[in-house]
């Protein structure tokens, strides 16, 4: 009997494909690893892709805002895991002074951005692994898995070129780079459920510790925790799971009793 | 410890009589085998509804479920549409261990949660929301937390990736055999019950991986009933002689090919009346409403009086309830009649709490699931689940083949109790 | 097990599909009791029903807060399995955004608005859908309320589509007659069309199976790269079909030597077999040559390996084709220059109509039927024997322009 994939099996396989098929069309590629979970994840596929090998350049951009737990998690695995680190920094605009009290735009343009341009440029980078996912937020629900940035980074959504079924841009011209987004399809329960499954470290910053967490980690002057008794991946995702239930039962049903729906449910009792 | 030995009590949740002597019998459950050869297998009848809350609530009490007061995992309350969720706090008899002087551990009993104070060490099992409030004495939490323990398998997962489910099925066991055995060695007491649960779990979403060697999951199906057979072994090695051993499951199990929808049905033959297109469930039952089914088959009538919107005048009762059972009588879905018996109240339940107790309960026929969702629109439905209880083909073992009175036709599960009790006066005497 | 089914909804822009995915939402309680409270209040002031078609409005300006989930993918679930819709409307501007959405969908909606009927853009979406293999819909007719809930007119719509669907070779599961609006025959049954005893909606998607590649048995293995780990030549890719087991002989195309699967590789655990949809690393006994591109299978007798290829392509590119213009086809990981050599008919696709294929070029929006030559042979099979190496796309400048189902 041959096996039907599930879900997430299904997911990491259509990953690993992608995180492949961007490796072998651009041997100069790099990818963004924030430390943050999803990318910690697409990490995971990477490792996974290539037999335990990190085969490029890893990028972290260093605003230099972020939290201890980051810089120690990230010193700690980029030595276990083998990864050729690149710190990035715009030393540059630290020197000028940007900083968040400048401004978050300000910060982020000079602090991100543009210290990621400058490395781009400097080894001449043609793509660029990220681990976004269609679920987060606004435009990026219009992302292509492949999709390109004009040489001011720019990208112009309007004006994409189709992907059909396992087939993307592959190539890109001159000026331009491409972003390569192996978790576009991912949701947020997806990627904590796969982190169970594989037991993936994950920074300690995501589970709660006196009835707070946070959701996502970035620099430490711009992250607000939100409140949660989460403090095991298990319980992040039951949380997530049950959080969702309950805004979705409607009606005056406190929480409790969309958790016990929900257990009911899942095992065909209701 | 006392001379006339101690009382040891293992629950297998759902697990069949006949499924139970198959693995036995080829080797999967060798302690078992090795059990069945020094005692008594008898198969007997669950609880009417077969589900799990009633079954346990019955088999810790002894009693009939007019008189503990629980007829499934939902209720209405009178007086609402209200969907509410009993728990122990709603068990309205004493279990067995509030009633006896000795001192008791219970771990991962059905429907005993929240906890409260007993003599002994009490862990509540599924529906528990939170661990804190799942363990008594409170002190005992941080150790049971040290051990990872866990409540229940998170069935949800299941329906994500079976491989996840599975490892966590695994897991949830370990912790549960390493509480279980951190609680023997360390606890003083004189009865002891553990309740697995994750066999029931299991069937319900592998039933098919049972029989089938060409099955992805038979090896793992296998595999949990082995490691429960190995943690059974670890308990009765350790037990002397004289002490009682007494093992049973809540209820039966065997293969689903479809849910049937009871409400949808009833909707259909305009027994019940409400609007689809409005959110709130129950609330939207109309005042033409003749009767409506709680999970899993529980017909309730809308009476006047007892329901804000009941229409069902005393007189009519008996008229309505012979319409109904008529009605399901003769109800088949792909030319299979969807119900194997149809009990009326007074035939099933007796007790204080009468009032409560549904008009009519179903048990479906077999590979008929009943369900009573009030959002079916189809009558009938496939499911994902493999496996469906059963009210026959539970079972119970008692060691020692001298010296037990006999199981009369007719035993259920709320006789256990009261059985094991003749079985110390046994001892005693 | 797993069980969920990725659709889209397709057809004219006006027929009713925000509608038609906020009931859906509505009705399987996929909704916030806060959400419809808001949308009831609006309504309420606006002094109409509720209006599901603001749902969407509603969910898209929180998205662009980045308050909540985006409307390119949503999710709902029935009694039987979950949804995720894609790329659901409002975000179906243009063709080859539908296009990307549908080509990863396992089924597809289309929906006729009862009062307008069958539409030009109606039969295009159509007309893609059967390009891109997908070869069941299912079929409502939208806005029954608008015509009074008429048997004779849904008949009408029916046929004109059926007859329609029919002619491009695609099946249709059911055709349902609905009305968004008021929920009749989306999730629950209508009171209005007693009439109609067929399936609702929400039934006609369960029934639906998910095609878990039945395809054929072959073991059919692209090569996507070869990695260097250490001292071993690891050969990369995803297995299109079939499975296959250490120790199995296998066929390298196109150049037709035999070798021997020595290994199999999956990082952090040990595997012996490996089948459809697995991504995997293989160790082939020494000395073959293999790079990407080429492919391996079990039985050469069951694949074609040529260098002329027919055809229907759907171009979607403003830049039209001329005859003779080199393009790059890509067939799974492999890549071959080729022309197009000729082309057997044209068609519009809204009409169905043939176009003068003696006019040399295909432009944008065309279908065509087409004899493809490759500058070295191919391996491939028809569509309907086995869909990933069946479909491919043509390449101009490293951006697709055209996809097409081999026949």
């Amino acid at each position: 009997m041959t096996k039907t994939l599930d879900h997430l099996s299904r997911l990491e396989n259509q990953s690993i494909f992608i995180i492949r098929e961007a490796y072998s069309q651009f041997r100069n590629i790099a990818m963004l690893w924030s430390i943050g979970k999803d990318s910690t994840t697409l990490m995971w596929l990477v490792r996974k892709a290539f037999f335990g090998k990190v085969p490029f350049a890893v990028l972290h951009i260093d605003t230099g805002y972020k939290f201890k737990e980051i810089y120690d998690f990230r010193d700690t695995y980029a030595q276990q895991w083998g990864i050729n680190l690149m710190v990035v920094k715009n030393d540059e605009a630290i020197a000028q002074g940007v900083c968040p009290k400048t401004g978050k735009f300000e910060c982020c343009n000079q602090l991100k951005t543009e210290a990621l341009k400058q490395t781009m440029d400097k080894y001449k980078f043609k793509a660029l692994y990220l681990g976004i996912r269609r679920d987060e937020h606004g435009i990026r629900a219009k992302e292509r898995v492949f999709s390109t940035r004009d040489e001011d980074f720019e990208w112009d959504y309007k004006n994409q070129s189709p992907e059909l079924w396992d087939q993307y841009k592959t190539k890109a011209t001159h000026e331009e780079h491409i972003r390569v987004h192996p978790l576009l399809g991912w949701t947020e329960l997806d990627i904590w459920q796969y982190i169970l499954r594989e037991n993936i470290p994950i920074v300690s910053l995501y589970f709660a510790k006196q009835g707070r967490r946070y959701r996502s980690i970035g620099c430490e002057t711009c992250c607000s925790p939100v409140a949660s008794q989460a403090d095991t991946v298990e319980k992040i995702v039951e949380e997530l799971q049950t959080s969702t239930i309950s805004e979705r039962s409607g009606r005056a049903q406190d929480k409790e009793s969309a958790y016990i729906m929900q257990k009911l449910r899942s095992l065909g009792y209701m | 410890m006392s001379c006339m030995g101690r009382t040891v009590f293992i629950g297998l949740d759902g697990v069949p009589h006949g499924l139970l002597k198959r693995l036995a019998d080829d080797g999967t459950m060798p302690h078992c085998r090795r059990l069945f050869e020094i005692g008594n297998l008898h198969c007997i009848a669950s609880t009417i509804p077969d589900i799990s809350s009633v079954a346990w609530s019955s088999i810790i009490t002894g009693k009939n479920p007019a008189e503990h007061g629980i007829f499934g995992f939902v209720d209405i309350p009178i007086n609402t549409y209200r969907i509410s969720f009993p728990n122990y706090l709603s068990l309205k008899s004493k279990p067995f261990w509030e009633k006896s002087e000795g001192r008791s551990v219970i771990l991962n009993v059905p429907s005993t949660f929240p906890v409260r104070e007993m003599n002994g060490v009490h862990i509540s099992g599924f529906v528990s929301l939170d661990l804190e409030r799942s363990v008594y004495p409170p002190g005992l939490l941080s150790q049971v937390k040290a051990l990872d323990y866990k409540v229940d398998v998170d069935a949800e997962k299941a329906h994500v990736s079976m491989d996840m489910f599975l490892s966590d099925l695994d897991k949830t066991l370990t912790a549960r055999g390493k509480v279980c055995d951190h609680l023997w060695q360390h606890e003083k007491w004189d009865t002891f019950m553990i309740v697995f649960t994750g066999t029931d779990r299991l069937m319900h979403f592998l039933w098919d991986a049972y029989e089938d060697e060409e099955h992805w999951y038979y090896k793992a199906f296998r595999g949990h009933f082995s490691k429960v057979d190995a943690i059974v072994g670890s308990i009765i090695d350790r037990l002397n002689d004289n002490d009682i051993l007494v093992m049973c499951s809540d209820h039966g199990m065997e293969h689903l090919d479809k849910n049937v929808y009871v409400n949808a049905i009833l909707k259909e033959h305009g027994f019940l009346h409400y609007d689809p297109a409005l959110k709130g469930g129950f609330a939207n039952i109309d005042g033409r409403t003749k009767a409506f089914s709680l999970d899993p088959a529980r017909i309730y009538l809308n009476k006047r009086g007892k329901f804000p919107r009941g229409c069902v005048a005393p007189n009519d009762e008996e008229k309505i309830i012979e319409d109904i059972c008529e009605l399901f009588q003769r109800y088949a879905v792909g030319g299979k009649a969807v119900c194997k018996a149809i009990y009326r109240k007074k035939e099933i339940f007796h007790g204080p709490f009468i009032d409560l107790a549904p008009d009519i309960v179903l048990i479906g026929n077999e590979g008929i699931n009943l369900h009573s969702g009030l959002t079916a629109e189809n009558t009938s439905e496939e499911t994902i689940f493999s496996g469906k209880h059963t009210q026959h083909d539970a079972f119970l073992y008692v060691r020692g083949r001298d010296k037990c009175p006999s199981v009369k036709e007719g035993f259920n599960v709320s006789n256990i109790i009261g059985y094991i009790d003749s079985l110390k006066a046994e001892r005693w005497r | 097990m797993t069980n969920i089914l990725s659709f889209v909804i397709v057809g004219h822009v006006d027929h009713g599909k925000s509608t038609l995915v906020g009931r859906l939402l509505y009705d399987t309680d996929s909704l916030s009791s806060d959400k419809i409270e808001e949308m009831r209040k609006r309504s309420t002031e606006l002094g109409h029903d509720i209006e599901f078609a603001y749902l969407l409005d509603h969910l898209e300006e929180e998205r662009v807060q980045g308050i909540t989930i985006d409307t390119t993918q949503v999710f709902f679930k029935s009694k039987k399995r979950r949804y995720v819709i894609i790329d659901a409307p409002g975000h179906v501007e243009f063709v080859k955004n539908m296009v990307t959405g549908a080509s990863q969908a396992n089924t597809a909606i289309l929906i006729i608005d009862a009062a307008q009927g069958v539409q030009e853009q109606t039969r295009r979406h159509a007309y893609i859908l059967s390009l891109l293999g997908l070869r069941g819909v299912t079929v409502v007719i939208n806005k029954m309320d608008l015509v009074g809930f008429d048997k004779c007119q849904f008949e009408s719509i029916e046929k004109d589509i059926t007859d329609f669907l029919n002619r491009i070779d695609v099946h249709v599961n059911v055709c349902i007659p609905i009305a968004a609006k008021t929920g009749d025959n989306v999730v629950s049954r209508s009171n209005e069309m007693n009439w109609y005893k067929g399936p609702t909606t929400m039934e006609a998607l369960d029934a639906v199976e998910i095609d878990i590649r039945r395809d054929s048995a072959t073991f059919i293995f692209p090569v996507q790269d070869v990695f260097k780990l250490d001292d071993e030549r690891v050969i990369l890719g995803t297995i299109e079909s079939g499975s296959i087991r250490e120790n199995e002989y296998v066929s390298v195309l196109p150049t037709l030597q035999k070798t021997k699967i020595n290994k199999l590789k999956v990082f952090g655990r040990e595997i012996a077999e490996a089948s459809a949809g697995e991504s995997i690393g293989v160790i082939t006994q020494a000395p073959v040559f293999l790079d990407r591109g080429m492919v391996l299978v079990n039985d050469e007798n069951d694949v074609v390996c040529s260098d002329t290829i027919q055809a229907h392509l759907f171009w979607m590119h403003p830049k039209s084709y001329a005859l003779g213009d080199k393009v790059d086809i890509r067939i799974a990981t492999q890549e071959v220059r080729c022309v197009i050599e000729m082309v057997v008919k044209k068609i519009n696709s809204s009409t169905l109509e043939l176009i003068n294929a003696a006019e040399a070029e295909i432009k944008n929006l065309e279908v065509a039927q087409v004899k493809i030559k490759t500058k070295k042979a191919v391996m491939y099979k028809r569509f309907q024997d086995n869909q990933g190496v069946g479909r491919f796309v043509l390449v101009r400048d490293g951006s697709i322009c055209a996809g097409g189902i081999i026949i």
